[in-house]
């Protein structure tokens, strides 16, 4: 008896790093694609110290590939600043300018879901769909944006975990136009971030 | 093609290398330890700290000859705060790296996951960041140790200042999982076994939004202190409408440690004012121990450290205790823990019981102002750590149910 309360405890405590509780304690992470892979690559090997791999695997990988592609709706100059923080042997600083690359792919994205949503996409589809793809590229970059702005950090979050409670309700389909309000809150908050944040010189958009 | 190839290499090299440190010795035979946890993400906040602990910790044991006279290297490892990938990490580090000892991981899920893999495979595994109330009891095994306060030892810590200095009629107010359950229950039964008196108990459901529903019942029963079980976002949500509705200055509030990202303090500062934690590290505590550590992490990286400090004096207990035994053998390395005392860590003298292989040491009671942990009281290890319950449910025969006094 005691065995399976303690064992149905277990279960729970382990429980509480699948969705429905994570997201509460910022634990959730969504399955990495070939950028937040080539990231990871990137930031590991800076923090070891071994720059030249650093900058090997981000001068080939996709990363900066979606930098240059996306370099108009970017901080001027982000990626270039990047690349030479990283030649220059500057870990923390390449972080900062790939954490303001991910705010602004996951305030690309908050901006695309609402434009969907008001071109009349169903909610039950696009919400989900978006905030996990938000989430996968933010996740990456929180620890960074809170050093600077712990408020913008804990703002985000919150508007994120209301999100996705509009996106997933207990009952019926979500509310396009609740959800459209909370993406564009989201895109707000992050655009707030990058001109917060970045020491770059920004881009008017 | 054959770019690419070499590049795939490359990768492989970093991912598998991890955060190697720099070498400070010419020693030909290099001894490796593992750091899992979470390495990005909102809790990197911890896995990285970790690691820093970590680094500083084989500097230092480099620069005096090694471990046995072998160099000191880490192998790092992100386990994306999951357990799946945390098991696959640890198994990697085991089999793979081999290294020796296995610091990790950030939470408790994973921790506990890990727990089966290091005993399958006999490596001795520190834990300096969880702090589930199941690792010392029914999940223990003989090469898991612990400098990290567990639940238990907070509630117990916690209770005791709160009956004697903040008020014995208590409100739990938790969230209704297993986090928030275990550590409701943890500071009922604690609170109850120094005379505080239990008004009023509420668990909160996941996905709650509103918790004003519950103000009303909080008021009702006049309690002098409200203690919070909950945790992320919910915590911050929480205090935002508890402060709102005026109870952050009506009632005094404790919580544990986990209450609150610390990162996330500075934002919340004034809902915060006056909250009191049981914690092992600040960096604005006075303390000699403390600040003496402080300066070296803030020399090495520039920055303050935070509760991770425990890793550090994991790496340091191990190392001990390899030259004690002579040997990496993890049996012998890990009796060797036993007993073993360790003076001017971070938090003064830390020794180990025998018994369940937490560490005893002493813990600071904080209280926030302006944004700050600030120390208000000293709780001694024998204190809060608890009698050993090895292979028992640390909380066999609890009840929810409100024990009224007169």
């Amino acid at each position: 008896m005691i065995a399976a309360r303690v064992a149905g405890a277990l279960l729970g405590m382990i429980f509480l790093t699948a969705p429905a509780a994570a997201h509460h304690t910022g634990v959730y992470t969504p399955k990495d694609n070939a950028i937040t892979e080539n990231f990871k690559q990137v930031k590991f090997s800076a923090q070891a110290g071994k720059f030249d791999v650093a900058l090997r695997l981000y001068d080939a990988g996709p990363l900066r590939a979606e930098m240059q592609a996306r370099a108009t709706a970017l901080p001027e100059g982000l990626e270039a600043r990047t690349r030479a923080a990283l030649l220059a042997r500057d870990a923390a600083e390449a972080e900062r300018g790939l954490a303001t690359f991910f705010v602004a792919l996951a305030r690309d994205l908050a901006l695309e879901a609402d434009r969907q949503l008001a071109a009349g996409a169903a909610p039950a589809a696009v919400g989900p769909r978006f905030l996990e793809a938000i989430w996968r590229y933010y996740n990456l970059a929180d620890f960074v944006i809170g050093q600077r702005d712990a408020r913008a950090s804990v703002a985000m979050r919150l508007a994120y975990d209301d999100a996705e409670t509009l996106a997933r309700p207990a009952s019926g389909a979500p509310d396009a136009a609740r959800l459209r309000a909370s993406f564009g809150r989201l895109a707000q908050i992050l655009a707030n971030v990058i001109q917060t944040t970045t020491p770059f010189v920004r881009r008017d958009s | 093609m054959r770019r690419v190839a070499w590049l795939v290499v490359l990768a492989a090299v970093a991912v598998a290398g991890g955060l190697v440190t720099a070498p400070a010795l010419s020693q030909s035979k290099v001894v490796k330890i593992g750091d899992l946890g979470s390495k990005v993400g909102v809790f990197e906040g911890y896995g990285k700290y970790q690691t820093m602990g970590m680094q500083l910790a084989v500097e230092e044991l480099n620069a005096k000859g090694g471990v046995l006279g072998h160099k000191v290297e880490i192998v790092s490892e992100d386990d994306e705060t999951k357990p799946a990938p945390a098991v696959r990490k640890a198994e990697k580090l085991i089999l793979q790296d081999d290294v020796k000892l296995l610091v990790g991981a950030v939470s408790s899920g994973a921790t506990m996951a890990v727990m089966d893999v290091t005993k399958k495979h006999k490596t001795i595994h520190w834990n300096s960041v969880s702090c589930a109330e199941f690792m010392r009891t029914t999940k223990f095994h003989k090469y898991y140790f612990s400098n990290q306060p567990d639940s238990r030892m907070q509630a117990n810590g916690l209770a005791k200042y709160i009956a004697d200095k903040m008020g014995k009629k208590v409100y739990i107010f938790y969230t209704d999982y297993a986090m928030g359950q275990s550590d409701g229950r943890q500071f009922k039964t604690a609170l109850e076994k120094v005379g505080g008196e239990v008004v009023g108990v509420a668990g909160a459901p996941l996905d709650t939004k509103d918790f004003s529903p519950w103000f009303g019942a909080i008021n009702q029963s006049n309690p002098d202190v409200l203690f919070l079980a909950f945790a992320g976002t919910d915590s911050l949500r929480l205090m935002t409408q508890l402060h709102s509705f005026g109870m952050t200055k009506k009632y005094k509030l404790a919580g544990i440690d986990c209450f609150l990202l610390q990162q996330d303090l500075p934002a919340i500062a004034e809902p915060m004012e006056g909250f009191v934690q049981l914690n092992h590290f600040s960096p604005h505590n006075p303390d000699k121990n403390m600040q003496a550590y402080n300066e070296r992490f803030r020399k090495k990286f520039g920055t303050d450290a935070n509760i991770a400090a425990g890793s550090y004096d994991a790496v340091m207990f191990w190392a001990a205790a390899a030259e004690k035994a002579k040997s990496f053998d993890s049996d012998k390395v890990a009796e060797a823990h036993e007993g073993m005392c360790r003076d001017n860590t971070h938090i003064g003298r830390q020794c180990i019981r025998k018994e369940d292989h937490q560490v005893v040491m002493d813990m600071h009671l904080y209280q926030v102002k302006g944004g700050k942990n600030l120390p208000i009281a000293r709780i001694t290890g024998n204190d809060s750590i608890g009698e050993p319950m090895v292979g028992k449910d640390p909380v066999e025969g609890f009840s929810w149910e409100i024990k009224k006094k007169n």
